[in-house]
């Protein structure tokens, strides 16, 4: 044990100075990530609380030292009545607007009495059979601290359409890009014509010129052909920063096949597609995995033109509606808006995982080569 | 090769081409017969205003004769006759003594101006050169001589004042060169590129020196540094929102919690003028450095072990290699890093439109946000355009300078 424990830290000593340098990096790098973390899974009350240490959870009220709890009060508008609980007490509640039509967890009469937080019925005041009159608590619900109600929530809201359109949106572009991009790339690395050195670096401009640029022309554009306002206007407009940018960067992959390859299928009779589709494209395929991730990427992540052409909230980007369509007037919802923040985040830190390493040889050969 | 130069000419060329006409029209969202107006949307000039402040009415050998003089004010009388260059002059008289303030075209006129200065200013007495002056001071504003409708007319007004006074022309018009917020707008965008891309090479190069030493989990450590860069940024700043939130910011707490504030003076990050900028500079420095830190990664890893080690053998201290050894050859890579940040800040949009939405009071706003304001928001598309494209000259110089530079490398 105490052998394996020093042969650890003998591993791990020299190790340890970069760790210290590098810390307060990561720190920066990553505390809004896990600030976005623990808040969606705070429970309001928690959330709001400023006495308790916001780094962690709490789970008691810092004013009152009680446990968060939310009283369920009769509404003003209501009639007395006998009140006939529908769950027990310690049953589990569901806010009334976490789910369509939630189950009340009373009734007065024809009235429904609905559970203002998720929680833990924790005390009953007036039993059933009891009266009940307007404005009365008659019970009250225990919250707890984490929960993972910001997440229930997002399924009232429109998150998960959005997320369809963003994905939808990343694919189809993808696919365009890859269409497009690889033969330009590869006609612009091989075939000897007059021009094509030029015109590789106009190519490398297009990918300079910014959307906020372009979006007010692209406004009147998408306007003029009928498509603002859907899915297409994205889809037809995203590809112009996503071909540029992958041109580029495959231009790169392919000068680095060997042209004596090619040569030689050439002289074995294939044509040019062939060889391109048997022997060029299989030697260029992490090339050709790097610009997918980032067509997928660079999409997922626009957001000028995402604003710009779409109008209606259901036919919104993810990006586009966490910042738009959460928040109410000036009101944050800032639990929810954190839990559709980080479910938001998933897809791509899933394609980023799966390939770090083509990730990163994109970011530097698109800038550097 | 053919679809995708066509796909770029069509959705690249025609788009930047239909920017510029629309910049040169009176295009209005909702408003279908656009003209040709020129260059009205980038300047138009309405008015110029001439304004004057601290008039010097007299110059006098001591102080006592010139408070003599102040002193005489009430026994001054605006008086006004046909000045030999046509036109007319107003002039302080008194008994003994006459100043000619001003020539003007219409004689009501030079009487209210004059009597503008006479009445309405504030009258004091300065050392200059060793002798007194008499200043009339307008303190609310400057005195308003006249407003013109060409560049001539104003300085040649501006000759007629006949005492020494500090002029200044406001120039009125529906341009954006005459609009303040545009100008502000384009100072905001320096700034904000200046402090962020300082900002990521201060924090980007000591994280790819730490990065670039050998130790386990390297790998890990890189791929997570590299998030900020890899997250949507509109999903991620909404996280910076809450950070900066003004009654429930986890800095406020901290502060607090360390009594360096009290509960009633927490920071409002986003509502003062300063901090908002700060703010958004910090966002964009946070989800930019990564980018910086791996390009330069990239450098460091290019360079051959043995010529460090060589120079390790030979005596060179961290610091002596890092000056003559390092920075020389990752200096290429670092400057077309340097480059494409530049121009990504410069031409931001999403940073600040979310954290800030160029407010307070346009104190964020920059070229691509004051353009979306404008064209989308207001439904200027011509002027929204004409402010986009501003962002056009400076793009060009960068890129010429990526060029050159590719070119050399190459």
């Amino acid at each position: 044990m105490s052998s394996r424990g020093s042969l650890f830290w003998r591993r791990i000593r020299p190790s340890l100075l970069s760790y210290a340098g590098l810390a307060p990096f990561l720190a920066f790098a990553l505390f809004p990530f896990y600030w976005m973390l623990i808040t969606s899974l705070k429970a309001d009350p928690n959330l709001y609380d400023l006495k308790r240490n916001p780094f962690w959870f709490s789970s008691v009220d810092g004013n009152t030292h009680q446990p968060y709890h939310k009283d369920i009060i009769v509404p003003a508008s209501f009639s007395e009545g006998v009140i006939q609980w529908k769950v027990a007490q310690g049953a589990a509640t569901t806010r009334s607007d976490s789910v369509q039509n939630p189950e009340p967890i009373a009734f007065i009469g024809a009235q429904k009495i609905e559970s203002p937080v998720d929680g833990r019925l924790a005390a009953i005041r007036v039993p059933s059979g009891k009266i009940a009159h307007p404005n009365e608590v008659i019970g009250f619900i225990e919250v707890a601290s984490p929960s993972l109600t910001h997440y229930r929530y997002l399924i009232s809201t429109p998150f998960y359409r959005w997320l369809r359109v963003s994905l939808v949106t990343g694919l189809v572009v993808m696919l365009i890009t890859l269409l497009l991009a690889v033969p330009a790339a590869y006609a612009l690395a091989r075939l000897d014509f007059r021009g094509n050195r030029m015109l590789g670096i106009v190519i490398f401009l297009t990918y300079l010129i910014p959307p906020t640029i372009l979006f007010i022309p692209f406004s009147q554009f998408v306007g003029a052909l009928k498509i603002d306002n859907t899915i297409w206007s994205l889809i037809l407009t995203y590809p112009t920063f996503t071909v540029p940018f992958c041109t580029w960067l495959l231009m790169g992959f392919f000068r680095s096949v060997p042209k004596e390859i090619e040569e030689r299928a050439l002289l074995d009779g294939a044509t040019r597609m062939q060889i391109l589709r048997l022997v060029v494209i299989p030697v260029v395929l992490p090339g050709i995995i790097t610009a997918a991730i980032f067509a997928f990427t660079l999409s997922f992540q626009e957001y000028v033109y995402g604003l710009t052409f779409i109008s209606s909230t259901i036919n919104r980007t993810l990006p586009v509606g966490i910042t738009v369509d959460m928040v109410r007037g000036d009101v944050y919802f800032w639990g929810p808006l954190m839990a559709a923040a980080v479910l938001g985040s998933i897809p791509v830190v899933i394609v980023y995982a799966l390939s770090l390493d083509y990730f990163i040889s994109g970011m530097t050969t698109g800038a550097v080569k | 090769m053919l679809p995708a130069a066509l796909y770029l000419a069509l959705f690249i060329a025609y788009p930047f081409g239909m920017s510029i006409y629309l910049s040169l029209s009176d295009a209005q969202a909702g408003n279908q017969k656009w003209s040709y107006i020129g260059t009205a949307n980038y300047s138009k000039v309405q008015s110029y205003d001439l304004l004057a402040n601290d008039f010097v009415l007299g110059r006098f050998p001591s102080e006592a004769a010139a408070r003599a003089f102040v002193s005489e004010r009430p026994l001054l009388k605006v008086t006004t006759f046909p000045a030999p260059g046509g036109g007319h002059r107003a002039t302080l008289t008194a008994p003994g003594r006459s100043i000619a303030l001003l020539d003007m075209e219409k004689e009501e006129d030079a009487t209210f101006a004059a009597s503008t200065i006479l009445q309405d200013t504030s009258w004091t007495v300065r050392q200059a050169g060793g002798k007194a002056e008499v200043v009339a001071h307008e303190k609310e504003s400057a005195v308003t001589l006249g407003t013109f409708t060409t560049r001539k007319a104003v300085d040649l007004a501006a000759t007629k004042l006949l005492v020494p006074a500090a002029t200044r022309v406001d120039i009125h018009g529906t341009g954006v060169l005459q609009d303040p917020n545009f100008l502000l707008a384009l100072k905001n965008t320096f700034k904000y590129t200046f402090g962020t891309e300082i900002l990521k090479l201060l924090i980007g190069v000591p994280c790819a020196l730490l990065l670039n030493r050998k130790f386990g989990g390297r790998r890990l450590l890189r791929g997570l540094v590299v998030i900020p860069w890899v997250i949507p940024i509109a999903i991620s700043a909404q996280a910076w929102l809450w950070i900066l939130d003004s009654t429930y910011s986890v800095i406020n707490w901290c502060l607090v919690h360390w009594g360096v504030l009290t509960p009633q003076h927490i920071i409002n990050f986003r509502g003062d003028k300063d901090l908002a900028m700060l703010s958004v500079i910090a966002v964009n420095v946070w989800r930019g450095f990564p980018f910086t830190t791996i390009i330069i990664l990239a450098g460091l890893t290019a360079i051959p072990d043995e010529i460090l080690e060589r120079a390790r053998l030979e005596g060179a201290s961290a610091f002596q290699r890092f000056v003559h050894i390092i920075s020389p050859m990752v200096r290429p890579i670092l400057m077309v890093s340097l480059l494409f940040s530049v121009i990504f800040s410069f031409t931001d949009f999403n940073t600040i439109w979310i954290i800030t939405k160029g407010g307070p009071f346009d104190q964020t706003q920059v070229l691509a946000t004051y353009a979306y304001q404008l064209g989308v928001n207001a439904g200027y598309l011509g002027k929204g355009a004409a402010t986009s494209l501003f962002m056009f000259p400076i793009m060009a110089v960068m890129v010429f300078f990526m060029l050159q530079f590719l070119r050399r490398e190459a």
